[in-house]
């Protein structure tokens, strides 16, 4: 199978979209690029060389075609590809090159029906969020997935670091990957709606906004850092005036494609 | 004599590759179309030519739904209600809107819906989309 991917201005995608969109009924894989540039990238054979150059050439900057394997799990370890976050840390999958000698990476491979590829809105907010603080003692994952985060923080210096999912699959995940990237992690199968949060100083926490709330009852005073995610920006500050209630404050703030984050921190 | 616009023929022939259905209702236009959208795939769920365009993306366990106008006046859209399940949930997603637009001579109202169930092993989600587009009389 073929993957075709264009590179184009950022400014750009949604016109090109309009145009393509109508043709790929499989749909399109849009990714974020530096320089104020963007990837749209589809697979098959749908749309000929002549045809791409005669509806969207005047908006390429670059193309680049490739021979795939025709399965649906390697184009889903291709939608996620290697980011980088904040220009300090690169997560990518074990099929990317690795990164450059003493560049802090994590390497996640996800496993079906766990999340936290790295790809969405929500995981790289709590990944940007995380980079703001200085490691100092315990961290939690809560919502762990694959366990992304929790390796990042691991990475980064955090030690102990814990993760907590309520699906068995994320914690065998979580532990599958800190193994792959040499750091321990204890990932323990957890439902935040039954018991609270580990008394860790820096929780993350990439859950629904009821559980949000559940925690925000139940966290340990010696929590003086708590990063808040999956939240869509209607819902911030039902979660901010929840935390509050626990004495949690902003201290920092992302909003992507519709979600929200928060930084929070006692005074 | 209904819009242009509206025209089950022209939405037809643009959805086909689709699988959208577009028929005649009284004053306006029914449209239905589902189809399995790969994990982080942003595909079209629905296209009304020079009107709308309706874009779904299911992301792990969220859906991202993007209106594109296709008019020179953007159609407004007004979240009505709906379910945003969640992993663990058995509840698929399910989103209503309203939708308004201004195209020239008379003005179109309309409902969405879409439905989303996620297959997380698969690593693809199914997609079940309906709107009625109806002129507005004076």
């Amino acid at each position: 199978m073929r993957r075709v991917a264009l590179t184009l201005r950022a400014d750009s995608v949604e016109d090109v979209l309009d145009v393509l969109m109508p043709l790929l009924p499989e749909g399109v894989y849009e990714r974020e690029l530096d320089g104020g540039r963007a990837e749209v990238a589809f697979y098959g054979d749908g749309l000929t060389d002549g045809q791409l150059e005669a509806l969207v050439g005047h908006a390429l900057l670059d193309r680049g075609d490739e021979e795939v394997p025709d399965s649906r799990e390697e184009r889903r370890r291709r939608a996620g590809r290697a980011w980088t976050v904040g220009g300090r840390l690169r997560v990518r999958s074990p099929e990317d090159p690795p990164s450059p000698a003493g560049t802090l990476e994590v390497v996640i491979e996800p496993a079906p029906g766990t999340f936290g590829t790295g790809a969405h809105p929500t995981t790289r907010a709590c990944l940007e969020l995380l980079l703001e603080l200085e490691p100092e003692g315990g961290l939690g994952d809560l919502g762990c997935g694959s366990g992304v985060v929790a390796i990042a923080a691991a990475r980064m210096g955090w030690e102990p670091v814990f993760g907590l999912d309520a699906d068995q699959r994320a914690v065998d995940s979580t532990h599958a990957n800190a193994q792959r990237n040499g750091v321990a992690i204890r990932a323990v199968l957890a439902d935040l709606r039954e018991i609270p949060p580990p008394p860790a100083r820096t929780l993350v926490a990439n859950v629904p906004l009821d559980v949000h709330e559940r925690v925000a009852t139940a966290l340990s005073p010696d929590t003086q850092h708590l990063i808040v995610s999956g939240i869509t920006a209607t819902q911030e500050e039902a979660a901010a005036a929840a935390y509050a209630q626990a004495g949690l404050f902003a201290a920092g703030r992302r909003v992507a494609a519709g979600w929200a984050a928060l930084r929070l921190a006692r005074p | 004599m209904t819009l242009a616009l509206l025209d089950p023929s022209r939405a037809a022939s643009a959805g086909a590759p689709h699988g959208q259905l577009a028929t005649a209702v009284a004053g306006g236009l029914r449209l239905s179309c589902h189809k399995l959208v790969e994990d982080a795939a942003r595909a079209t769920i629905l296209l009304v030519p020079g009107l709308l365009r309706l874009d779904v993306r299911p992301l792990e366990d969220s859906l991202q739904v993007f209106a594109r106008a296709l008019h020179p006046v953007p159609p407004r859209w007004e979240l009505l209600g709906g379910t945003a399940g969640e992993a663990a949930a058995d509840e698929p997603y399910r989103l209503e809107w309203r939708v308004d637009a201004a195209p020239e001579p008379r003005p179109v109202r309309g409902r969405v819906v879409v439905a989303m169930t996620v297959d997380f092993d698969q690593g693809v989600a199914h997609f079940v989309a309906e709107a009625v587009l109806l002129e507005v009389s004076a």
